[in-house]
């Protein structure tokens, strides 16, 4: 059986330098599954959700603006299987139709998700893979709420008793965060990378999550 | 057109820019070069068909590549018409598809990446070529004897500053390709799960041993 889910937002993974979350998400049923990609993806899936116009094209317009000219149409992407070893991996198939004819092929999820925002076409993950690794938030948790409690357990922080989580105006900072960060990129200002960088964004995100920064734009 | 072929890749320890990777085209005669910078995501699926590694997981550009062979669609040529460095790096390039369906020819014109023509026209065997124009700004003659590693190993001392002393050799190793190796080596490793995590951060110290292997030190 196969669940109907959407991109919910990319945010920076705090756990792995090299990688940024998107989650996936199904409101209904309030599932959740997170998959890391790389950050080259990551800006790409950003940018077109928030139609973000990129200066440089990059490989997936390449092949969407491809696609049209030659006809051929992404007519889903499914979230195929997962495997943890050697590493935690998400499988992922892109299923295309030109006229009569049909392929499916194996892609990254990154890409497959990419061209899912690209295309607007459905995106669907088997049930197995959602039992296995997805999760169902309670009533009023959201995915934000929970990326944050996740890196607070992850840092071992705990809340003083009748503490709350600072989440801004928006009550999504670090999905806002992601999308600053792909403008700023845009903009010239060098993109984040170094281990130093790495530990000043998450210091900084901790901080007002905490309520320890002054509150600005989120 | 000038008809090129894809020499290799090597770290690009010129620039500090995101395009840390160099690729270095060939013209059919041997003796003239071009360089052109491209990003590690690009790099990537180009040294390893290059140097026939099995990426663990297919790039974007490998994506693109199959799915259009699974639709018997065929790349017959790559045209590099102009490049341009400003404000964005960019090649307006010509892709000319054919549909075996329908034998019919559909003309692609667009402003693309350095790295996607080159992996695309790589991974699709089709021929890469660049207009005349192109090959006349951006062409490096070799000097006699000197092949393209030499280049790019002579550019590097240049800019290090570095004269070597009357009668010492530099050290190019068995395969004569030291920088080119090192590189393929670098993705060896980072398929393996040994990606530096910053590579931006250590190409100082892989030039300080890329001076040092050649330099005997």
């Amino acid at each position: 059986m196969m669940v109907a889910v959407t991109i919910e937002g990319v945010r920076r993974s705090f756990w792995r330098h090299d990688t940024y979350i998107v989650s996936l998400w199904h409101e209904g049923e309030r599932r959740l599954l997170d998959i890391g990609i790389g950050q080259q993806e990551a800006y790409t899936l950003v940018m077109e959700m928030q139609h973000i116009a990129s200066p440089r094209p990059t490989t997936l317009h390449l092949m969407v603006n491809t696609f049209k000219a030659l006809g051929v149409m992404v007519e889903e992407v499914r979230i195929e299987s997962f495997a943890t070893s050697p590493l935690p991996v998400f499988y992922a198939v892109v299923r295309l139709g030109q006229g009569d004819m049909v392929q499916e092929l194996d892609a990254r999820p990154s890409d497959a998700l990419g061209l899912a925002a690209f295309t607007q076409c459905p995106i669907v993950v088997k049930e197995d893979v959602l039992e296995r690794v997805g999760i169902v938030l309670p009533e009023g948790q959201t995915p934000e709420l929970h990326y944050a409690e996740q890196l607070l357990k992850h840092e071992r922080i705990v809340l003083t008793e009748g503490k709350k989580l600072r989440l801004g105006y928006s009550k999504t900072p670090a999905r806002d965060a992601v999308i600053r960060e792909v403008k700023a990129a845009l903009l010239g200002i060098p993109e984040p990378s170094g281990e130093k960088e790495f530990e000043q964004a998450k210091e900084n995100y901790l901080a007002f999550l905490l309520g320890q920064y002054p509150e600005k734009g989120s | 057109m000038i008809p090129v072929s894809i020499e290799g890749v090597r770290r690009n320890f010129e620039t500090s820019s995101v395009y840390m990777y160099n690729v270095t085209l060939i013209d059919e005669t041997g003796q003239r070069i071009f360089n052109f910078g491209v990003e590690r995501h690009e790099a990537l699926p180009i040294v390893a068909a290059l140097h026939n590694l099995t990426l663990p997981r297919p790039q974007t550009i490998n994506v693109m590549a199959d799915i259009l062979k699974l639709h018997g669609i065929t790349l017959e040529e790559v045209r590099l018409e102009r490049v341009s460095h400003s404000p964005i790096y960019l090649f307006s390039t010509t892709l000319l598809w054919r549909d075996s369906k329908t034998n019919g020819e559909v003309e692609q014109k667009m402003d693309m990446r350095a790295g996607d023509a080159f992996g695309l026209s790589l991974l699709t065997g089709c021929p890469l070529l660049l207009s005349d124009e192109l090959a006349q700004k951006a062409g490096i003659m070799l000097a006699e004897g000197e092949t393209p590693e030499l280049y790019r190993i002579n550019t590097l001392l240049k800019r290090e500053g570095i004269t070597l002393p009357e009668g010492k050799k530099l050290r190019l190793g068995y395969s004569k390709t030291p920088m080119r190796d090192a590189l393929v080596k670098e993705f060896k490793a980072s398929l393996l799960g040994k990606a530096p995590p910053f590579p931006e951060e250590d190409m100082e110290q892989r030039k300080k041993g890329c001076l040092a292997f050649l330099l005997r030190e």
